[in-house]
């Protein structure tokens, strides 16, 4: 007999393996190393999908694996990439977003917020989840959620006024 | 932020490139999982590395395709229903929520007219708009606990507004028949019944809403509700939020100097207990955590006092303009 739960999770993780790529992606900018984050995830996950209780938290809980991953890639990281905004070339950012039209400067700042924020805007927005599952698959409580949602709104909207002055 | 940035930079995102071998990679993590397993409980799985044949991918090829295609179609008939549902916003809730489920970005939540009615009914006038606070779809961030409980609010005050109103005309009417009053002398009075509401201030993440309530007969009366909400946090606003620690102090002495400068720049105007009044009525000495509020269009906050409040009757609802609002989240 055929193990349904694990059928499921493999059926997850072949609908998910490019949200998951792209999420890896966006914190590592590097494709190797979101190649890294990818696999350790469906590792992860092929490993501990018994312990998934209901089977309709289960995307949720593939994406909490991913960010686990993609954050334990960032702090191993921290001293090599400069990830306080201290440290940004201020001016390059601007051209850059100037460079590939006002279109994108949306974008540039999401992947500019701290990690915290751009995973709770990348999960609502790109990936469409509902808040609650994203407060799952962060493990950060929903009114967590929503207050980094909204902080990171409110830090979009002035790196874009920065953007334009 | 608006939608159009959002859904720009949502392509951006999906235009991330995936790697060929991405797909490859995943497959052959999973199968190898899949023996791994097998060979634990003794079984091979001959169907798992049993390559599929030409056919089978032909065919998965065809499926794919229709489904793109079935997708496409679906999503032209949405937009086609989306229209429809647009124009009938005000209609029902069913519609109204419909419509609030469109995505909005950059809006935590929008204030949609859920019950509307203009015209008349047996011995009254009637023009009623009621307002919801309706969570803004995928864009939000509002709980609709939350929102929920605002709108069950001012569906009662309205609903108890109108049915106190029209109980008082009856009795109004009775006791005028009663004490002798002539259909003549009625000569049709109606009683008008006015619930409106106005958007006063909506910059994320406060929003500040008035619901009001009139009615009009021998007497005309108002009353209004105010409802400060900070939706990035679902709490209704108080004075000391908006205002900072000294907000009492502030109130007071804005209205003061403000009563002051009114009277002396119009001698119609009467507050209780200031110039002529100053020895025949009590007056006004503190505001409190119950005072009305509401923030206006330039972000300033303004206190409401009710009529017969501060003032006589014929000075109606009296607002002071008392300051701006302090930045309440960040």
């Amino acid at each position: 007999m055929t193990n349904e739960k694990y059928e499921l999770t493999v059926a997850c993780i072949t609908k998910n393996q490019d949200s998951i790529y792209r999420l890896a992606y966006s914190y590592t900018k590097d494709r190797d190393k979101a190649f890294d984050i990818v696999q350790n995830t469906v590792l992860r996950a092929l490993e501990n999908y018994e312990r998934v209780k209901d089977s309709a938290s289960l995307r949720s809980w593939l994406f909490r694996i991913a960010v686990n991953e993609a954050n334990r890639y960032v702090v191993k990281n921290q001293r090599e990439i400069p990830t306080e905004s201290s440290d940004m070339p201020e001016e390059t950012y601007i051209e850059k977003a100037y460079e590939r039209g006002d279109e994108s400067a949306v974008y540039e700042a999401v992947t500019r917020l701290p990690e915290d924020m751009k995973t709770v805007v990348i999960l609502r927005y790109f990936e469409e989840m509902e808040l609650k599952e994203i407060s799952e698959a962060t493990g950060a409580p929903l009114s967590t959620v929503k207050s980094r949602l909204y902080a990171a709104h409110r830090r979009i909207e002035r790196m874009l006024k920065e953007v334009k002055v | 932020m608006k939608i159009e940035d959002i859904e720009s930079a949502k392509k951006i995102y999906e235009e991330t490139e995936i790697p060929r071998e991405l797909h490859g990679m995943v497959s052959n993590l999973i199968e190898n999982d899949r023996k791994k397993r097998n060979g634990k409980h003794g079984k091979s799985s001959k169907h798992a590395e049993k390559k599929p044949d030409t056919e089978n991918v032909i065919s998965i090829e065809k499926t794919r395709r229709r489904k793109h295609y079935m997708l496409k179609r679906t999503a032209a008939a949405a937009a086609a229903i989306t229209v429809l549902f647009t124009a009938g916003l005000n209609v029902n809730e069913a519609f109204a929520e419909t419509a609030a489920s469109l995505p909005v970005i950059g809006e935590l939540a929008k204030v949609l007219t859920v019950r509307s009615y203009h015209g008349g009914e047996g011995d009254y006038n009637i023009d009623m708009e009621i307002p919801a606070i309706e969570s803004a779809g995928s864009g939000a961030i509002t709980d609709t606990e939350f929102t929920d409980k605002i709108n069950k609010e001012i569906e009662k005050i309205s609903d108890e507004y109108m049915a106190q109103a029209k109980a008082q005309f009856e009795d109004y009417k009775e006791a005028f028949f009663a004490t002798g009053g002539t259909e003549e002398e009625w000569n049709d009075r109606k009683m008008d019944i006015i619930i409106d509401y106005d958007i006063k201030y909506q910059n994320n993440p406060v929003l500040s809403l008035e619901l009001k309530t009139a009615k009009g007969w021998v007497a005309a009366d108002e009353e209004r509700h105010y409802y400060n909400l900070d939706l990035s946090t679902d709490r209704e606003l108080k004075l000391e939020d908006v205002l900072g620690e000294d907000w009492r102090e502030i109130c007071n002495s804005e209205t003061d100097r403000q009563i002051k400068e009114q009277i002396a720049a119009d001698n119609s105007l009467s507050y209780f207990g200031y110039g002529d009044n100053e020895l025949t009525a009590e007056k006004f000495t503190t505001v409190d955590e119950d005072t009305d509020f509401y923030i206006n269009a330039e972000g300033k906050v303004v206190l409401v006092f009710p009529e017969y409040s501060i003032a006589p009757g014929y000075m109606g609802v009296r607002e002071f303009v008392v300051g701006d609002m302090r930045t309440v989240a960040e």
